[in-house]
């Protein structure tokens, strides 16, 4: 039996550094990780150490092992779409040879767009298989779901209790209600989301969270605000004389930020009780070593000594 | 210098559509678009797409609606601002479609229809795509400026009428056409092994549900398959400009690279790039020097320029890792007119930033 964590967030939030943080934290931590992508565009897998073409697939790859303090933390990393997802629950209800032609054919494609969310539902039917193994094959302590964007984690969530209005019998109408007893169960799921410290991504976080909660049930693990960027030593330097010209305006630039990245901050603590901030780092590019070293923030761990940044 | 500029791609086009990741400031930046044509003369409507809601509040459009409304600017600009109700448009399609109010009728309470119209992948692009072409033709309006949704796929946009074509032109869908002798047909249907195992997988009801969709649509399908291909053959003129944004993120410009390169794939190039978001560099220097700068600062014991430095060396260094992360974009885009917007201390989202906005693309 694992846990389960969905990593929600509008798009340029850093949804998917996040996704990679949190893994990379508890596979440090000894656990044994999954890691779901819907999408094997994001750069996940180079995000946590990978090559490109790591967990691509439906089966996914081990990415990471040996890590933690007793060598037990791995992290495995698949992509499950949703055409994938309906050929292996087509197979579980003994329709295997008619799956393939259906997928191929693109009949399914078209009938399926008659129950909205179907797709959805079969990528979280699936998870939540994955979610009830065990065994040494799949015993998973933790599965990490990098979920759709904004607008989209709302529906991906909701699909089971669309589905259950939709369709009024057959096994994917339990399976839809299978889905909701384990999205709303607060021991085995939480939704952790993930915004900026700025005015319309904390709105927009805090409008999903609220719709989240009131049309689905989920329970929330803390609320990560990315990119954090304060500056308090800065802050004050500004509010004494500088020197006019560029190294005051650079110190102003950044004291700005620092100021309105605290009064978001401030905005979701009032809504939220827990709160993890992830400090800004300064690339353009994130990388493995980044996400390590937002992990081990994340831990509390000091680095034992400062790395070198490598210039891209 | 770029061969282009901004200016011309708003004078000279009927349609500007602005494309982009989540979270790049798509939909401002074609606020701001929309603003600056109006400034130069041009009747201009704007569609949005899910806009922020201050974004929305502050063009007027704090709901869903069919029609344009006035975008109260000073002096003689005239600006139209809506945003998209992909359901409702749906609907008039069908309605204009349709050979009687019947048929309309017995399509749009249709259950199977309901979820195409709100869930079909593609249908909220292809009703954005529809609405531009109706805004293109209204004689109220010289330009239509268009936020495209959200989406990894954007060329969702560009190919949504050839899916819904694909989609009614689909085997599936011409068998369950072909002629039926009374209720026969449908009878018979259930008795067909891969539509009994569809009816498994998704509800006997459902399925009931998309056979009278099927069946109630006869008639309208030339129509509406005339239609999206007169969509799309707007889509791919030279009326219809590409405009990408993007953030200097590398995950933002990898999408924005992806798309210009699927863009080509079908000879459609894109007339402007905003890169926005640019963190400002502060002076000519480089973050090392500051950083050379913050150490000697330090030894000396001045550590007000020592932390002074070691700031300008951190914002210079995200400037400089973002100059690395937007060459290839930079080249990809060939002569396109290029806009670099810097990152504001606060979100956009009142209409005199907008304005202001508008006026730094086009320089």
């Amino acid at each position: 039996m694992s846990r389960l964590l969905v990593v929600a967030g509008k798009g340029g939030v850093g949804k998917t550094t996040v996704t990679a943080v949190m893994a990379r934290a508890s596979a440090d931590s000894g656990l044994r990780v999954l890691v779901v992508t819907l999408d094997s565009r994001t750069g996940l897998s180079e995000l946590l150490g990978g090559r490109p073409s790591d967990g691509t697939t439906y089966e996914g790859t081990t990415i990471l092992s040996g890590l933690g303090p007793n060598g037990t933390g791995s992290i495995h990393l698949r992509t499950i779409t949703a055409s994938e997802a309906l050929q292996d629950y087509l197979a579980t209800q003994g329709l295997a040879r008619l799956a393939k032609r259906l997928v191929s054919t693109g009949v399914v494609g078209v009938v399926a767009s008659a129950a909205p969310g179907i797709d959805d539902l079969l990528v979280l039917g699936k998870i939540k298989h994955l979610v009830g193994l065990t065994g040494p094959d799949g015993d998973y302590d933790l599965i990490v779901v990098d979920a759709p964007a904004a607008g989209h984690a709302l529906s991906f969530l909701q699909s089971p209790k669309a589905m259950s209005t939709t369709i009024r019998g057959g096994p994917l109408r339990s399976q839809a209600s299978e889905v909701q007893r384990m999205l709303t169960d607060p021991d085995k799921c939480r939704v952790l989301m993930v915004t900026l410290p700025e005015t319309t991504p904390v709105n927009e976080m805090l409008e999903t969270t609220a719709l989240l909660r009131d049309s689905v049930g989920v329970a929330f693990a803390p609320v990560v605000v990315n990119n954090v960027d304060v500056l308090l030593e800065i802050e004050s330097l500004v509010s004494g004389e500088l020197p006019d010209g560029m190294l005051a305006d650079a110190a102003r630039y950044r004291a700005e930020r620092s100021v309105l990245h605290r009064e978001a901050i401030d905005r979701v603590s009032s809504e939220h009780h827990d709160v993890i901030t992830l400090p800004h780092v300064a690339t353009a590019s994130m990388s493995a070593d980044d996400v390590i070293e937002l992990a081990d923030h994340l831990r509390g761990v000091t680095p034992k000594k400062p790395r070198a940044r490598k210039s891209s | 210098m770029s061969a282009s500029d901004f200016a011309s791609v708003l004078d000279d086009s009927k349609v500007v559509v602005c494309c982009g990741s989540g979270g790049v400031g798509k939909t401002t930046t074609a606020a701001a678009l929309a603003i600056a044509a109006a400034r130069r003369g041009r009747r201009v409507v704007l569609i949005t797409i899910d806009p922020a809601k201050r974004l929305a509040d502050a063009l007027g459009v704090g709901e869903l609606s069919n029609d344009p409304e006035r975008v109260p600017l000073d002096g003689d600009a005239q600006l139209w601002a809506m945003m998209l109700d992909a359901r409702a448009t749906f609907d008039a399609v069908i309605r204009a479609q349709s050979r009687n109010e019947a048929q309309a009728e017995r399509i749009l309470n249709n259950p199977f229809y309901v979820n195409i119209a709100s869930r079909l992948s593609g249908s909220q692009e292809y009703m954005a795509a529809e609405k531009l072409y109706e805004l293109a033709n209204d004689e109220r309006f010289d330009l239509v400026v268009v936020d495209t949704p959200p989406t990894r796929e954007a060329l969702d946009f560009l190919e949504a009428p050839q899916k819904l074509m694909n989609f009614l032109d689909h085997r599936v869908y011409r068998w369950l056409m072909t002629p039926a002798r009374g209720g026969l047909k449908v009878l018979n249907l259930a008795a067909q092994p891969i539509l009994r195992t569809i009816g498994r997988v998704i509800g006997a009801d459902v399925l009931a549900d998309a056979v009278d969709f099927f069946q109630a649509f006869e008639g309208i399908e030339p129509g509406f398959v005339r239609r999206a291909g007169a969509v799309q053959s707007l889509l791919r003129s030279d009326d219809c400009r590409y405009v990408v944004v993007s953030s200097a993120r590398r995950d933002t410009v990898d999408e924005a690279i992806y798309f210009i390169d699927q863009l080509s794939g079908r000879a459609v190039s894109v007339a402007g790039l905003v890169l926005n978001r640019l963190q400002p560099a502060f002076g000519k220097g480089s973050a090392n020097s500051a950083l050379t700068a913050a150490r000697t600062a330090r030894k000396a014991g001045d550590e007000t320029t020592a932390l002074l430095q070691q700031n300008l060396a951190h914002v210079r260094q995200v400037a400089e890792a973002e100059q690395v992360v937007i060459t290839p974009l930079l080249e990809r885009v060939g002569d396109a007119a290029v806009a670099r917007v810097l990152q504001r201390a606060s979100d956009v989202h009142d209409l005199d930033t907008i304005d202001a906005l508008g006026r730094e693309i086009i320089g």
